[in-house]
């Protein structure tokens, strides 16, 4: 037992000869946490775009489309900005706006009298979103165009013919009273209604898109610091203290698990810290800040000696550093650390939970969520430690010297 | 000088391409990179995937219901007909009975997960049930009776205001899918190879007291770090050579009419990252740091670069400061000739910037170049 914190403790004072190398483990979730923040804030990402307008009816109608773009979500979505047609052309040709709306002559008149018009929508490529969300839109006032024509399409046109007189306002006005009322039926309230339910998971949590995709990065640091101890390993090779242990009473395990208990104190740093950012800068929701923290060194001591098994099935260092990216890269993407899960197309998602460093991503979520964690969960990661510790000890035993 | 240089970046080639691990970064993990990434972001606004819901109609839920699920397909989706899906409407039984009585009915639909996606497909499941509504109410007007006649009678009325839509720039189809995801998968990969990897080959190579060796042999230290950065770039060419054809077979993607310039663009961008990625090695005094660092900025670099996400989500301010970054610099030069078609000459900036910033970074390199 002596010879594991002498183990242990022999790793955090070399660690502590580094402390470029411990401060930057520890930037690495808080400058992922600071970017995303000052991002997108502690809210949801939402889409930002800007449509411009050439309006060459200079009608009713133009006026009335722009501003549909203007109200509510949208608005704080879209700024729309009235342009001539050259300098539109030029600005979205220059990928300065999400698209360009070309509003033709007479747009109003065909409005009122049922006449053909077109509307141009220029779209700028390397946007996806709010090119979309703005075709959608007046694809939509289209239609309620063309509804409106098909509904009250006679009286509009009486009312745009000249100077009505008193008599035809009148006639027009009940006409319109009529419609009104004949429609109430189906509108007022609307006759068929669509209720929507979103059933958020019990590990949606508050605190917008940062806070969404900051236990993932949070692991991905985790991954990639229990790759850099790993590597250690050649280092204690070449130094030959790998032989000096071979000669001693002491166990490989022993080592090993001296090793691991500084792993385990390290993560846990990065961890609190970690998390403590979190919560700081993007509202994280933690429940369970210490068994938070414990899970996080746990499970990353389970990473740390996967990656060690890693580098001792390696012949040279350089073949090691390879293979142990080989394998983090793709393992950090599919585990839910490049993106959250629920960003994910749910077939990658199943088999991104199944991961270990993403099945770890969803216990950690669970414990900030309050959810209760299984014991077995627990056991798991215990046992998979164990496992872990005594295979990678028989091989270090094996390619010590 | 040129000669040491060319003569230990080629040996250090022939170590390198040889083994396995180099064919598995340069061949496999682009392809990897490609499809994860590609499927994550490259789905919204792609028209050719259509986005499955499960309608569970009654089976009297009458004309109305077969209307609804048309309306439907033609917001993008396939309708399904399984059960406890994640995007499920249900419609309730005597839909269309219930309606043309002139009482009111409430479709359900049900999403899991929140998010811009469920807010679509909310937009979308809404349009599809008042057009509906809709079509009802100008059946009635005009003294119709709603039935599926009337409704595909007022299905091929001409729609008076139409809505065209075309692409910016001169390409004639714009991006969809991978397309969209591939250019900024790509400028993220090479970064981040070039970073850790590059980085961490260096400082092995020095521990391993190979630099050292070097230092005593007649070479230069310019043609050192030369012959060091051309081998490592030079993989990093082949690596983006494979890449874009990858992407162009396996993923569809069609980098456009001036390949060449792309060619250059990702070149050059590709020696900016080799020579940065060396610096890292050589400043760092272990492994830790130079992944713990090498991560940090590449990753930062990606996100502000707008690799990652579409960069309209992100606040205004940050689309401009995209262009402070090499990534951002890249990903505006690939957009420009990708998706707006624009001529090589458009990017010639670019590719300025990525060779000056390159050999300013090559300097310092050279001048503070650690053997040991």
């Amino acid at each position: 037992m002596r010879f594991v914190f002498t183990s242990a403790v022999k790793d955090l004072r070399r660690l502590r000869r580094e402390p470029v190398t411990l401060l930057t483990w520890l930037g690495i979730p808080t400058f992922i946490a600071i970017i995303l923040v000052v991002i997108f804030g502690r809210g949801d990402a939402r889409p930002n775009g800007k449509l411009l307008i050439v309006d060459e009816d200079r009608g009713i109608g133009a006026t009335l489309l722009a501003g549909a773009f203007s109200q509510g979500p949208l608005g704080n979505m879209i700024s729309v900005e009235k342009v001539e047609l050259e300098e539109g052309r030029h600005r979205v040709d220059q990928g300065k706006a999400s698209a360009l709306l070309i509003i033709p002559k007479n747009f109003t008149q065909a409005l009122v009298e049922g006449q053909a018009a077109n509307l141009q929508l220029i779209r700028n490529p390397a946007q996806r979103i709010m090119p979309e969300m703005i075709e959608e839109v007046l694809s939509m006032l289209t239609d309620g165009a063309f509804y409106l024509q098909m509904v009250a399409g006679d009286q509009l046109r009486k009312s745009a013919q000249g100077t009505p007189s008193d008599a035809s306002v009148a006639q027009i006005s009940v006409q319109f009273n009529h419609v009104i009322e004949d429609t109430r039926k189906y509108l007022a309230p609307p006759l068929i209604q669509l209720n929507t339910k979103v059933i958020q998971d019990k590990t949606d949590k508050p605190g917008g898109f940062a806070a969404l995709m900051l236990p993932g990065m949070l692991y991905m640091a985790v991954f990639f610091i229990a790759g850099g101890l790993a590597t250690d390993v050649w280092r204690e090779r070449a130094s030959g203290a790998l032989r000096r242990v071979a000669t001693t009473p002491a166990s490989f395990r022993s080592f090993l698990a001296g090793k691991l208990l500084a792993v385990l104190v390290v993560l846990a740093l990065v961890g609190a810290f970690g998390l403590g950012v979190a919560r700081f800068l993007a509202d994280l929701r933690i429940s369970n800040f210490p068994l938070a923290v414990l899970w996080i060194a746990v499970s990353g001591c389970g990473l740390y000696l996967f990656m060690m098994l890693l580098q001792s099935l390696a012949s040279t260092e350089r073949v090691a550093h390879m293979l142990g990216n080989f394998v983090l890269l793709p393992l950090t993407m599919l585990g839910g650390s490049f993106f959250p899960f629920d960003m994910m197309p749910r077939g990658f998602a199943q088999i991104g939970r199944l991961t270990p460093n993403g099945w770890s991503v969803t216990q950690l979520q669970k414990i900030l969520a309050g959810v209760e964690v299984t014991p077995a969960a627990f056991a798991a990661v215990i046992l998979f430690v164990a496992a872990g510790w005594l295979v990678v000890g028989w091989r270090i035993r094996r390619t010590a010297c | 000088m040129l000669r040491d240089a060319g003569y230990l970046a080629y040996r250090d080639l022939l170590y390198l391409l040889p083994r396995r691990e180099t064919w598995m970064w340069t061949f496999v993990m682009p392809i990897i990179f490609f499809y994860f990434i590609g499927n994550v972001t490259g789905g919204f606004g792609n028209h050719e995937k259509r986005d499955p819901i499960a309608v569970l109609v009654p089976a009297d839920g009458g004309f109305l219901a077969d209307e609804l699920i048309r309306r439907l397909e033609q917001r993008n989706f396939q309708v399904i007909h399984t059960v406890h899906f994640f995007r499920e409407l249900r419609i309730p039984a005597g839909f269309t009975a219930t309606v043309l009585a002139g009482k009111p009915v409430q479709l359900e639909l049900t999403r899991y997960g929140a998010g811009i996606d469920t807010d679509y497909d909310r937009t979308r499941a809404a349009r599809a049930v008042y057009t509906v509504l809709a079509d009802l109410v100008a059946i009635s007007s005009k003294g119709g009776t709603p039935n599926p006649k009337a409704f595909a009678q007022l299905a091929q009325q001409p729609r008076l205001i139409s809505l065209s839509v075309t692409s910016a720039g001169k390409r004639k189809d714009p991006p969809i899918g991978f397309e969209q995801a591939v250019p900024g998968t790509l400028v993220m990969f090479t970064l981040l190879i070039m970073f850790t990897s590059g980085g961490v080959s260096l400082l092995i190579e020095r521990r391993q007291g190979i630099l050292r060796r070097l230092a005593s042999s007649p070479m230069s230290r310019g043609a050192v770090v030369l012959g060091k950065w051309g081998a490592r770039v030079t993989l990093g060419f082949i690596q983006i050579a494979f890449a874009m054809g990858a992407g162009k077979i396996l993923f569809k993607v069609n980098w456009g009419d001036h390949l060449g310039a792309i060619l250059l663009l990702l070149a050059a961008y590709a020696s900016l990252a080799a020579v940065l990625g060396m610096l890292l090695g050589n400043f760092s005094t272990s492994e830790g740091q130079v992944i713990g660092l090498g991560v940090i900025a590449s990753n930062v670099m990606a996100a502000l670069g707008g690799c990652w996400w579409p960069i309209e989500i992100t606040p205004r301010w940050t689309q401009s400061l995209a262009l402070v970054f090499p990534t951002g610099w890249a990903m505006d030069a690939l957009h420009k000739l990708m998706f707006f078609g624009d001529s090589p000459a458009a990017v010639i900036p670019h590719i300025a910037a990525f060779v000056v910033t390159a050999l300013i970074a090559g300097y310092v390199l050279a001048r503070n170049f650690r053997f040991e």
